[in-house]
């Protein structure tokens, strides 16, 4: 009977495990299944992502010609570059804006005299179509335009013509493209001075007529970088040594000076050495404890080649251009000046009209 | 009472006022007013002669190389005044300014003062070492032929430093006193004083003592010396009194000192009677230290370097400024002693009388001899309470000798650092 007992409870007891592995086993069946769906709406995210951009990129790309009649712009005269297909390609929106055109010299100098007002008609990621309102002002290859919106303020890009075509009105129907030759003077590390290497003065990388014609129009702005010290003759960086007040030698040397308390006498200590022993050159006492019966003194500081005595030395600066050497205190201070540029971004004037 | 004093002084006989009066005969009627009155008057005639028959005058265009000393402990307030004062006043000149030890930033202030101007030295020390050793830290670095030596409080007037120089083109001289007078003579009745017996003992009593080449002292606020002689000297021994000191060293070796009316400094003098004591009787211990002491031997003719103007010099300062004061001391302990105090009281109107006359007459020959007349007449309002005053002094000077001879008391001064005062020797 016991023995019959025994089998029923070792029975009793696989089917309960048997049960447990199977439940075990449902469970890390339905966590997998989980895991595949949450990879599968990822991926769906990724993928319609994607799309997304794609869909906002072939919005932005040129898709039709500007419309220029290349005969018109030959019948004026003017070398207009070819129109480039991304131009071309690119979603324009029709917007009106005014502007103002400053056109630009051979020499990439802005004339604020020849300045036109007009109206932007259309505008793309790469380009504008402007009408200028009279047909007096020379365009040449190159301008500027300064856009007054309410929200950013003056705004500046440098345009490159593609297109002129003369209206009825007397206006000028203008095709440009946004990638001027400025772009780069337009970059910070254009408008900030470096050191020149030869010269050892800071100068722009880009004429300073260019910059100074553009601040003129308000394109840049003038910023004080820093105050600097420089040579007072050639206005060039100097190096730096302390030295005599004097003759401006960096030959000097701090001089030790022994005070002998019995007699007053004071000297340079090489005067109290006589033989190795420390000897008073006016009492001639000897054999002298210091503390007791002498102390040394931070004597002045001595310049080895003309003799004279300071306290302490003083900055001297030697121009590193013209060889010019100078007490530091004369230095000629100079202010170090940057631009900042208001650049226009076309995409912001498309969002904002 | 003033009847009774008049007729008690025209009923003396002949014999009672020569008695009465010896003691001014010999105190100071003969050392100031006797003798500047015979100065005075051989001045009177030399210049109605020279009225007469005009002399080329000497110009001022002896102009070796100087180098100006300024010493001072805690001068911050004064320095850039002195500097200012200075710069600029004379071409072939160095300024060495010596900061000892000051707490007040006076070196940093001369040190921005030399940063704007060349030629200004700056020295500074971290703990005080004392004014002689403060005074003679420059000397290896100078290599002017002249040292004019300034106080940092003292104010130069226009050409000092021109006037200084100008004896210097006899190789005898060895040293040049200025004259130094009050800076601040209307603070208190204290300053007041001391301005017109600065007058009246530097300017004038200088003036003669010069003329008969037995000036003793060469004034700290304003002194120039020869380079090549302060060499041969050593410079300047531990003070106090280094001035003095410094004076008979020179006489010692031979070399002249001068008194130079124009050249003018004025300075600051003590404005309370306490410090006023305090500094003449720190004057008194330096005299008996070096006079009667460490520089005794100027007066034995048994030396190789005796020179009879250096005896008359320690011979003066002997007689008039110790043993005469110890004479009126005991004089007037004697009259106290023997007569009655009527007797007494009117003696004191006598001698009052007598010295007011004095100091009238004495302010007549400044007057003569003074280019600031009219100020000098203000200061002279001082002339009736001059009496008292020189009574006072010499009351100071007593106990200062007294002090000095019986208990040394220069040793326990603290004019110099402890430091220095125990390795020092002691005269």
């Amino acid at each position: 009977m016991q023995a019959e007992r025994l089998k029923e409870e070792r029975l009793q007891e696989e089917r309960l495990r048997k049960e447990q592995l199977q439940r075990e086993e449902q469970l890390r069946r339905e966590e997998h299944l989980r895991e595949e769906q949450l990879q599968r709406e990822e991926q769906l995210r990724r993928e319609e992502q994607l799309q997304r951009e794609e869909r906002v990129k072939t919005e932005l790309e040129p898709e039709s010609p500007t419309g220029i009649e290349v005969g018109e712009v030959e019948e004026r005269g003017e070398q207009v570059a070819p129109p480039t297909k991304d131009r071309r390609q690119a979603v324009r929106y029709d917007i009106s804006l005014p502007v103002s055109c400053y056109p630009m010299l051979p020499s990439m100098e802005v004339d604020p005299a020849q300045m036109a007002d007009g109206i932007i008609v259309d505008i793309s990621a790469t380009g504008v179509s402007i009408i200028l309102e009279t047909q007096h002002v020379e365009i040449g290859q190159l301008f500027v335009i300064a856009v007054d919106s309410d929200r950013l303020g003056w705004r500046f890009a440098d345009l490159k013509v593609v297109g002129v075509r003369s209206c009825h009105d007397k206006s000028s129907h203008i095709q440009c493209s946004l990638d001027g030759p400025l772009k780069r003077v337009f970059s910070e590390d254009q408008l900030f001075p470096i050191l020149d290497q030869r010269t050892f003065k800071y100068v722009f990388p880009v004429d300073d007529r260019v910059l100074v014609s553009l601040c003129s129009i308000g394109a840049l702005q003038r910023m004080q970088l820093d105050q600097v010290l420089v040579c007072p003759d050639c206005h060039a960086v100097p190096t730096l040594r302390r030295g005599c007040s004097i003759c401006l030698s960096n030959e000097t040397e701090k001089a030790t000076m022994i005070h002998h308390f019995a007699c007053a006498h004071v000297d340079f200590k090489d005067a109290f050495d006589q033989g190795g022993e420390i000897t008073c050159p006016k009492c001639l006492g000897r054999k002298m404890i210091i503390g007791a019966d002498y102390e040394y003194l931070n004597g002045p500081t001595r310049c080895r080649e003309c003799g004279h005595n300071d306290l302490e030395e003083i900055l001297i600066g030697h121009c590193m251009a013209c060889s010019n050497r100078f007490p530091f205190e004369s230095a000629e201070s100079i202010e170090i000046i940057g631009y900042r540029v208001n650049r226009l971004d076309p995409l912001a004037i498309i969002s904002n009209n | 009472m003033l009847t009774d004093w008049i007729h008690w002084l025209l009923s003396r006989t002949t014999e009672d006022l020569f008695w009465m009066f010896l003691p001014f005969m010999l105190f100071d009627g003969m050392r100031y007013t006797f003798a500047m009155a015979c100065m005075t008057f051989f001045d009177v005639i030399r210049d109605s002669f020279r009225w007469f028959f005009p002399k080329p005058e000497f110009s001022n265009d002896y102009c070796p190389s100087v180098a100006v000393m300024i010493v001072g402990l805690n001068e911050g307030d004064t320095i850039e005044h002195a500097l200012d004062s200075i710069y600029g006043t004379y071409p072939r000149m160095e300024i060495f300014v010596v900061d000892d030890g000051s707490t007040d930033g006076m070196a940093e202030k001369a040190m921005s003062f030399a940063r704007k101007h060349r030629g200004v030295t700056v020295l500074s020390r971290t703990e005080r070492g004392g004014k002689s050793s403060a005074m003679n830290m420059p000397l290896p670095m100078i290599n002017s032929e002249i040292v004019v030596v300034l106080d940092s409080d003292s104010h130069l007037a226009e050409g000092a430093i021109w006037h200084v120089v100008q004896p210097f083109r006899d190789p005898k001289v060895g040293a040049v006193s200025g004259c130094v007078a009050s800076r601040n003579p209307f603070v208190s009745l204290c300053t007041f004083l001391q301005a017109f017996e600065y007058r009246r003992s530097i300017f004038v009593g200088r003036i003669f003592l010069s003329r008969l080449d037995i000036l003793g002292i060469v004034s700290g606020a304003l002194g120039a010396f020869r380079k090549e002689a302060l060499d041969r000297v050593g410079g300047w021994d531990v003070g106090p009194g280094e001035d003095g000191d410094l004076t008979i060293k020179f006489r010692k070796c031979g070399y002249r000192i001068v008194f130079k009316p124009e050249a003018a400094c004025l300075t600051n003098t003590p404005t309370a009677w306490s410090s006023l004591t305090r500094q003449r009787r720190r004057w008194e211990w330096a005299a008996i230290t070096f006079e009667c002491r460490k520089h005794i031997d100027v007066g034995n003719p048994m030396m190789r370097n005796f020179q009879w103007r250096d005896f008359f010099m320690v011979v003066e300062r002997w007689l008039f400024n110790f043993i005469l004061v110890y004479a009126s001391v005991f004089y007037w302990m004697f009259l106290f002693y023997t007569y009655d105090i009527r007797t007494i009281c009117y003696l004191t109107f006598t001698f009052y009388a007598t010295y007011l006359i004095c100091e009238l007459f004495q302010l007549i020959i400044l007057l003569y001899y003074s280019p600031t007349p009219k100020s000098d007449l203000v200061l002279g309002l001082a002339s009736p309470l001059m009496p008292i005053y020189y009574a006072y002094q010499k009351l100071v000077t007593f106990w200062a000798i007294s002090e000095e001879l019986l208990f040394r008391r220069s040793f326990r001064d603290n004019f110099v650092p402890k430091r220095v005062r125990e390795a020092t020797w002691h005269w």
